[in-house]
């Protein structure tokens, strides 16, 4: 759909992300002359009723959200072949999970005003979503979205800077309504984010408030020590370097199993964390960074500056980034931007002998390649098989829609002649996405 | 009448679906005139809009649609079943026929004239039965002039609303209302 205009409207300039039920867009509005992000249900899902509601009625329900903190929704559309499109501001600067990996590869750690920062948007962002009794279900690293603030100069600073700008905002993407379907009913099958959803979501179960208090500890479980915890909601707690307690212990009520044991708001939620990060009294010696805004009815967009007061435990942790900082040397505005937008989602396909052929996506860090016969012949098995992938799970969906989660490789066999694709759709520990197809044809033996 | 509409009109949420269970179970038995109003509730109080809207995006779909659903909704009328809430039941009807819709949309790409929903289907069967006019017959007044001219005389809207000195927006309501009633004395007689 490539350089294709939407209903004369928008124009589709970039595959941004794809999933197993929609594709997202980098577009532009020729109305209103602008960049946007288009997500389009994906077209054989387009048709089926209950996916169909789902996806409108996420677009209506995001629409009716009111918080800076959360996307915003701009237009709700249907593209020539009956496919319904949602139009959403772009997040041109990618999301948190890209963010985070380029910030550390640039030496940069996470420090307390970080995860303060985040906590205060995703806080901000369920406030309001909850408010309007929507239960946003896919707080995850890939979901969380970066965008520049247009007028704002960048504030840069030496070394690997902060891991948020001044002249960005972060905000909590689209809904998992769509995502949690897919999920039961199978098309996603591996597809979903492990770690990042509590017991009650993943077996399908009463989704409340909570589930996203759950999600949103998750997700600062990963930014501090770079994995999400286990299904059971267990991590390495206490044990991680250098934090206080009390933030363990705030991320431990968050992550409990049983949702009546969580914190019943975010609004709780990001006060105990709030307090847990507060700073003590220190002496006026210590240099002190600018500390992001912590009202979670806020995003973080501008550095506001604080008392000086800062922990010792944060000491400790900047003393590390000094460290770092003179290491990296004049690593000026490494700032490594992770735009999602690196024009290889398409699948590539190669000729590698003996009639084999393999196909290769990827998206990020995240690459996938799976190889088969280009000719099959019909009513005998071919095998497909995964070449080279660090994914952490997949799937594979057969020619007649057939669903396999985590098999290494997928049998075929082609009931008639003509054309026929094998997909697979593989994810990453933090819910990235890619999908890879390779097209064959069968013919008579 | 007028009363049953205004009590309709003025339900809160939860009482109107209790007074339109009532109705369709009335209307299941065979009652012409709580058909009538159901499709009256359905229609002018915005339920089958609202309920289509959940599928359909494009505003010009939306009236193609919401007329398949009245017929739909008249003609499955005696297999309603009182357990159901006829709300659920008619969600059930709107996101049928909105797919149903969709569907040979894209096949017909571009939409062309010979479009057939159950609009325009009850509409032709109108055309060419022989006994049609008694059937019409029996339709409240209101609804009969309107079918008539429409169905049978194949007038423009417009037409028919300088004749029958109403607005072009009374006339296109009352013939999708008219249509959905004869399809439910249709399907009695052929059932």
């Amino acid at each position: 759909m490539i350089g294709t205009t939407v209903r004369g409207r928008y124009r589709l300039d970039a595959v941004v992300g794809t999933g197993a039920f929609a594709t997202v867009y980098r577009a532009h509005d020729e109305r209103l002359e602008a960049d946007v992000a288009v997500k389009v249900l994906a077209e054989n899902h387009s048709l089926d009723p209950e996916m169909r509601e789902r996806f409108i009625n996420e677009a209506r329900r995001l629409r009716q959200v009111d918080s800076p903190a959360v996307v915003a929704v701009h237009d709700l559309g249907e593209t020539e072949r009956s496919q319904p499109f949602i139009v959403m501001e772009l997040a041109d600067r990618g999301d948190l999970a890209r963010r985070v990996a380029a910030h550390r590869e640039a030496g940069g750690a996470v420090v307390p005003d970080d995860l303060l920062a985040v906590a205060s948007t995703v806080a901000g962002a369920l406030t309001a979503l909850h408010a309007r009794r929507v239960v946003h279900r896919d707080v995850t690293p890939r979901n969380l979205l970066l965008r520049s603030v247009p007028g704002s100069p960048p504030l840069r600073v030496p070394g690997p800077g902060r891991l948020i700008g001044s002249d960005e905002r972060l905000v909590v993407g689209d809904l998992g309504l769509s995502k949690d379907l897919a999920l039961a009913s199978g098309i996603t099958a591996a597809v979903g984010t492990p770690g990042f959803s509590p017991p009650e979501q993943r077996i399908g179960s009463g989704v409340e408030e909570r589930t996203d208090v759950y999600a949103a500890s998750a997700l600062l479980v990963w930014l501090v020590t770079g994995r999400p915890p286990d299904d059971e909601g267990r991590w390495p707690g206490a044990a991680f370097g250098g934090w206080p307690a009390a933030v363990a212990v705030a991320l431990e009520r968050g992550l409990s199993r049983t949702p009546a044991e969580r914190h019943a708001t975010a609004a709780e939620w990001h006060a105990e964390l709030r307090a847990a990060l507060a700073p003590t009294e220190l002496p006026a010696t210590v240099p002190v960074a600018p500390a992001a805004a912590a009202d979670p009815n806020h995003a973080p967009a501008r550095p506001r500056p604080r008392s000086r007061r800062v922990p010792p435990w944060a000491v400790a942790a900047m003393a590390v980034v000094m460290v770092i900082v003179v290491v990296v040397g004049a690593v000026a505005g490494a700032f490594a931007i992770a735009d999602r937008d690196d024009g290889a989602s398409g699948t590539r396909t190669r000729d590698v002998g003996s009639g084999q052929i393999e196909a290769e996506a990827s998206e990020g860090e995240l690459t996938v390649v799976i190889r088969g016969p280009e000719v099959l012949t019909v009513d005998e098995a071919a095998t497909f098989t995964v070449e080279e992938g660090s994914a952490e799970s997949w799937a594979w969906i057969g020619p007649d829609g057939r669903i396999s989660p985590d098999a290494p490789s997928l049998e075929v066999v082609p009931e008639s002649e003509g054309r026929l694709e094998v997909t697979l759709v593989a994810t990453d520990e933090v819910g990235g996405t890619v999908r890879v197809v390779l097209p064959a044809r069968a013919r008579e033996p | 009448m007028g009363r049953d509409r205004a009590a309709i009109r003025n339900a809160s949420a939860e009482e109107r679906s209790d007074l339109l269970d009532v109705l369709a179970s009335r209307a299941g038995a065979g009652d012409l005139d709580a058909l009538d109003e159901l499709l009256w509730a359905l229609d002018e109080l915005g339920l089958a809009r609202q309920a289509v809207r959940k599928v359909i995006v494009v505003e010009d779909d939306l009236d193609d649609v919401v007329q398949d659903v009245l017929v739909a909704v008249a003609e499955g009328i005696s297999g309603f079943r009182a357990e159901a809430r006829f709300t659920t039941w008619m969600h059930g009807i709107a996101r049928f026929k909105a797919i149903a819709h969709l569907r040979r949309q894209r096949r017909e790409e571009p939409l062309d004239d010979h479009y057939v929903g159950d609009a325009a289907r009850i509409s032709s069967v109108l055309v060419s039965r022989v006994s049609v006019r008694e059937l019409l017959a029996r339709l409240p007044d209101a609804y009969r002039d309107v079918v008539v001219l429409r169905d049978l005389e194949q007038l423009p809207y417009a037409e028919i609303a300088h004749r029958l000195d109403l607005n072009e927006h009374t006339v296109r309501t009352r013939a999708a209302r008219g249509r959905a009633l004869a399809a439910a004395l249709l399907t009695r007689e052929d059932g």
